[in-house]
């Protein structure tokens, strides 16, 4: 009887206890680092004609009351900065996108002027958004002769995706993130840790990985469609080659674009159907680069007239013959 | 003499002195599964890493490289389960439903 309520009391005691949560354990892959990296550089090559939108980052501003009041910049503005540079340099690691600097546009064209080249490429998307959600936390358990203290940072993003064009923001993503750091003692003895301002840092920066993540999967690919650069002879060069997915073999099909309207119930401008001119086949591909790579190709039906270039564009011929 | 000797080591031994230390840090991230199927097993960019329910972040995760990635899951020949994902330097934990 006696060691049934010694064992009890015992038990009741360490369920009493205030534990803090599991670690991950972070395991590496059985593949190799060399073959996963080759596996996603594989990735993203497409299996179909694609083309990466070109965005720029409009504004992104820290819209939250958190880091306003000491230490800021001319701008009065320095988170805002931070996570825009957060988000630039995601962007460009996610490989889905062409991204054009816009914050630091100024420099680049000063560097332009000195060594007498260039000129800025116009961006098709302009990302407009900021950190609408940040803020600091303190909790904890307190059990028998037991306690945990966790800190925790949260922060969330806003950005739409707007059309430069028409000024239409056709696409919203919202990113979460959350940073945390927790301790724990029985009686007297365990972990410490005080204020730890990283986790601002990393907690914003959490949010922007998943709102990138989210553009990454919800964001369908644009249309594909390129325009023809020059014409020679039954020759046609036309912007675009490997790393938008386009293979010496395919076929494409050049339009001739209709007629652009201004529709009276949406404001919107409608363009009329276009109208078929000609049959390619892509020869070969050139460039170096996803900025500088072109396509040959061949005119196996109808003519293309180079006077009429600036109406003409290239779709790619999808199942069934139809482009 | 010996014990002279043996107090000036421990008092030696007991000094703290400043310690600085400079490094790299490995940032890549981790992804883990919460709700994957029995039977099935992962494909990161078509490459099979193995069970997914050993990475479901009690208290294994599975480490990656930063940037974007497809994740499936395959019960024999049929993926019953697919995302692209990207990550940083984060763990994120993917929900399979």
């Amino acid at each position: 009887m006696r060691v049934r309520l010694v064992t009890g009391g015992a038990l009741l005691l360490l369920s009493a206890c205030a534990t803090p949560s599991q670690r991950p354990s972070v395991v590496e892959s059985p593949v190799s680092g060399r073959a996963q990296v080759q596996a996603q550089a594989a990735r993203q090559v497409p299996g179909t004609v694609r083309y990466k939108r070109k965005v720029a980052i409009g504004r992104f501003t820290n819209e939250t009351t958190y880091g306003r009041s000491l230490l800021n910049d001319a701008d009065l503005d320095r988170l805002g900065k931070q996570a825009s540079d957060m988000l630039s340099s995601r962007l460009v690691m996610s490989g889905q996108f062409i991204v054009l600097e816009r914050p630091d546009a100024a420099k680049i064209e000063r560097e332009q002027g000195v060594a007498k080249a260039g000129a800025l490429v116009g961006a098709d998307t302009l990302i407009v958004g900021s950190v609408t959600e940040f803020g600091r936390s303190v909790g904890g358990k307190v059990g028998f002769l037991s306690s945990t203290k966790e800190q925790i940072a949260k922060a969330k993003v806003d950005v739409r995706l707007v059309d430069v064009k028409t000024g239409h923001a056709y696409f919203s993503a919202t990113g979460a993130g959350q940073a945390s750091t927790e301790v724990g003692e029985v009686a007297g003895f365990g972990s410490r840790s005080e204020y730890d301002a990283t986790l601002n840092d990393r907690a914003i920066a959490a949010a922007i990985s998943d709102l990138i993540d989210r553009l990454v999967s919800k964001l369908g690919e644009r249309p594909w469609r390129t325009d023809i650069v020059e014409v020679q002879g039954s020759q046609v060069f036309v912007s675009g080659g490997r790393s938008q997915g386009l293979r010496p073999g395919d076929d494409l099909v050049v339009l001739e674009a209709g007629q652009v309207v201004k529709s009276k119930q949406s404001g919107f401008e409608l363009t009329l159907p276009p109208r078929r001119v000609a049959a390619l086949r892509v020869l070969s591909n050139f460039g170096e680069d996803e900025t500088s790579e072109g396509s040959v190709c061949q005119v196996v039906a109808g003519a293309v007239d180079r006077a009429a270039l600036a109406r003409l564009y290239v779709v790619q011929v999808k199942d069934g013959g139809q482009p | 003499m010996r014990k002279l000797l043996a107090a000036a080591v421990l008092a030696l031994a007991a000094c703290a002195g400043p310690t600085t230390v400079v490094r790299t840090v490995d940032t890549r991230p981790a992804i883990a599964f919460s709700g994957a199927p029995w039977g099935t097993v992962l494909y990161v960019d078509g490459v099979a890493v193995g069970d997914p329910r050993e990475y479901d972040g009690h208290p294994n995760v599975l480490r990656v490289e930063p940037g974007t990635h497809d994740l499936e899951l395959r019960q024999g020949d049929q993926v019953v389960f697919d995302q692209r994902v990207f990550v940083e330097s984060e763990l994120k934990t993917v929900v399979v439903h």
